[in-house]
């Protein structure tokens, strides 16, 4: 094309590579797929969520009232189901996990300066009335009510005064409690945003010149090309490689999130399931032109090759990190993170006809 | 639509630089290399500085002769040298808990270079003191008043700069990763360069505290014109241009809702033209550049270009515009559009920033 367009010389060459451009535009981009992705996966990812928030709560509010093994273990399992709803939910990092710092309410992360750590550890310190009433934790630091601060209270240093009859172990369930009813809430309204009939989940599935968020399916196919991306870079330059290190001498498990309760590498594993059935149910595949069929089977590829490295980890992570097939294995993983990414941003993103520009992708 | 075709125009290159010449400065990425380009008024190369990684704007001496190349954020490399290309460039690195954030200014009648860079460890904003008859050794440093602090401008007065602290804190072991969305606090600083001190600091209404200014330019009346890029929900169509005169509180400007649409809440580059009186925002997320009133702050009307973000005072028509597809185009208000480079004979994406060069002041 490049050749032809040279020999009809530059002017008509130009208008000719204009009219193919326009005529090209999002003629990938999957019909519907608004609708398609709050039908497939937004709402049942952001009400399993919400739900097993809700579960959480119930949970603690029974084991904080008459704390046992048995109770216990029941917080746990909850709590790693939670954070594993977390990481399928976290992908959609636009409208309402944006709105008013959900994200950040539940996730506070990165932390590279351990805010979490020392606020929360400065909270279970004293004895705080607002640090065990929601509503008023709700005003604190968003450090101190998301997932980060629950697990500590559940799993970190102390942790075992759960269990004791103490003042010092009823406060930081209390505490636990509030936290859980905090994400709770912000869950619940993401699921409420997201729900039938929400401003926003209209906007996403019926784009159009009168939308004032999405005024064509193109624009709902780049928000979903962006949220994929961007899932994944994060996870794997902000979860990831901060444990690993750069080499092992620099690798330091404790950098990780969730290592407490061992939630970390079914983090990383819900991160790639995530994208792939997010993926799925957008109906990239459907979309695709035949010469672009390939895109599909390669991400698809890349995504079982991940997830395969992942499960070949078989040591805790603290010595998965450790020079070894494990630390290969990870190390795989975030290469094959950074490629399924390139792979959606670019080629993907240039099939379905919403390629970003150089300044736009990555601006300052 | 005109076509120039800068690349085949066969007009012939001036010999030697004409104290009049006009002439533009810029990064760009040419297949896989990073550059700086001194262009001449077609478009065509008179200098090219290769870079080790991406670069983004630039300090530029008031004769328009030496200028700074700044690696783009985090970046922690930055190049000086001479635009007619009579002298080596010379590299210089950050200080080793310092990266730069692309921009800076000389001041002190360019014996003073001022570069904006994190101080990522601390948490704060820093603007670095380089002397330059000292081979830019760096002489010192004062605090901006804010996080990620952006572009630098000197003011008419010659001792005052105005720094864009955007408010997002960064690490670069993040990259560029936002990591208190929750708590961003955006402003201007006024500092005072023969003391370090800030001598007035304005922001916006809380509300819009996720609203981060990084680009700026001075009118002809003194007034600094600030364009933000927002953080927030993208549902949210906050007004992204600004204007301040010292003394008065900050003015947000929205033009029509179409104009806020176009401009994809995120500012690339603010510029002026030749006279002052009019004002250039672009928007590579939105592909399009929105001219003001600088007297009014009256939307005077926009130019669609797709990746569209260097902009800088046209010569033929108000402004000049590059985009990161490679096209370069001459426009205004309610004026024809000059195409002068429509398809490069290389890949070139032309990065954020393109600086006008002052001419040298009439000598005798």
């Amino acid at each position: 094309m490049r050749t032809l367009i040279a020999a009809l010389g530059p002017v008509l060459g130009s208008a000719l590579a204009i009219l193919l451009a326009s005529t090209l535009a999002h003629a990938g981009a999957p019909k519907d797929i608004g609708a398609n992705l709050v039908d497939g996966y937004i709402r049942p990812a952001t009400t399993q969520f919400s739900g097993d928030a809700a579960a959480m709560t119930r949970s603690l509010e029974s084991f904080c009232g008459a704390p046992d093994a048995a109770g216990e273990a029941e917080v746990h399992a909850r709590f790693d189901a939670l954070v594993r709803d977390w990481f399928a939910v976290m992908i959609l990092r636009f409208g309402p996990l944006v709105e008013d710092n959900r994200f950040e309410r539940i996730f506070f992360w990165p932390d590279p300066r351990g805010v979490t750590l020392r606020q929360v550890q400065g909270l279970l310190a004293g004895d705080d009335p607002a640090a065990v009433d929601a509503a008023r934790l709700a005003e604190k630091s968003v450090a101190v009510q998301g997932l980060p601060a629950l697990e500590y209270a559940l799993y970190g240093t102390g942790s075992d005064g759960l269990l004791t009859d103490s003042d010092q172990g009823r406060y930081r369930c209390a505490y636990a409690l509030a936290v859980s009813r905090r994400i709770a809430a912000t869950a619940g309204g993401l699921a409420d945003a997201w729900a039938p009939g929400s401003a926003y989940a209209r906007d996403f599935s019926m784009p159009g010149p009168d939308n004032d968020v999405y005024r064509d399916d193109g624009e709902v196919t780049a928000e979903a090309i962006k949220a994929m991306a961007t899932g994944l870079v994060f996870v794997a330059d902000a979860v990831v490689t901060p444990f690993l290190g750069d080499d092992p001498a620099k690798a330091n498990y404790k950098r990780a999130p969730f290592w407490r309760s061992g939630q970390a590498l079914p983090a990383i594993a819900t991160t790639l399931t995530a994208v792939r059935d997010f993926y799925s149910a957008a109906g990239f595949a459907g979309s695709l032109d035949q010469s672009d069929q390939w895109i599909d089977g390669s991400l698809r590829f890349e995504i079982r090759s991940a997830l395969a490295a992942l499960d070949s980890v078989d040591v805790p992570l603290e010595q998965a990190v450790a020079p070894g097939p494990a630390r290969d294995a990870l190390t795989y993983v975030v290469i094959a993170m950074k490629s399924i990414h390139t792979t959606i941003e670019t080629v993907l993103a240039q099939a379905a006809g919403v390629a970003v520009g150089f300044n736009a992708l990555d601006g300052d | 639509m005109l076509l120039a075709a800068a690349g085949v125009a066969p007009k012939a290159l001036a010999a030697a630089p004409e104290p009049d010449l006009v002439r533009y400065l810029t990064a760009r990425k040419r297949d896989a290399r990073f550059e700086v380009a001194v262009l001449d008024e077609a478009g065509r190369d008179l200098l090219v500085v290769p870079l080790e990684a991406r670069g983004h704007s630039f300090a530029i001496a008031g004769d328009g002769r030496r200028a700074i190349a700044f690696a783009r954020q985090p970046g922690r490399f930055a190049v000086a040298f001479d635009t007619t290309g009579a002298e080596a460039p010379t590299a210089f690195a950050s200080q080793p808990d310092r990266h730069f954030f692309g921009h800076g200014a000389f001041a002190d009648g360019d014996r003073l270079l001022f570069a904006t860079e994190n101080d990522y460890d601390g948490a704060r904003g820093v603007a670095g003191v380089y002397d330059v008859a000292a081979g830019m050794r760096r002489i010192g440093e004062f605090a901006t008043g804010g996080l990620d602090p952006h572009e630098a401008v000197l003011m008419p007065d010659g001792r005052t700069l105005c720094i864009a602290n955007g408010g997002v804190l960064t690490h670069p072991d993040y990259g560029k990763l936002e990591l208190n969305l929750d708590t961003m606090a955006p402003s201007l600083s006024y500092v005072d360069v023969t003391t370090g001190d800030i001598v007035e600091q304005v922001s916006v209404d809380p509300s819009l505290h996720q609203l981060a200014f990084h680009h700026l330019a001075v009118d002809a009346y003194g007034a600094v014109w600030f364009g933000g890029q927002y953080h927030g929900p993208r549902g949210d169509r906050p007004p992204v241009v600004g204007r301040h005169r010292r003394g008065r509180e900050p003015e947000l400007f929205s033009g029509s809702d179409d104009v806020l649409r176009d401009l994809g809440n995120y500012i690339g580059s603010v510029a002026v033209d030749s006279s002052g009186t009019t004002v250039a925002t672009s928007s590579p997320v939105g592909g399009n550049v929105a001219y003001w009133d600088a007297a009014t702050g009256r939307c005077l009307g926009t130019t669609a270009l797709r990746d569209v973000c260097g902009v800088a005072a046209g010569s033929a028509e108000p402004f000049r515009l590059t985009s990161g597809y490679g096209e370069m185009q001459e426009s205004g208000p309610g004026m024809p559009t000059d195409v002068l480079i429509d398809a490069p004979d290389e890949p070139t994406a032309w990065d954020n920033h393109l600086r006008r060069l002052p001419t040298e002041p009439a000598s005798g």
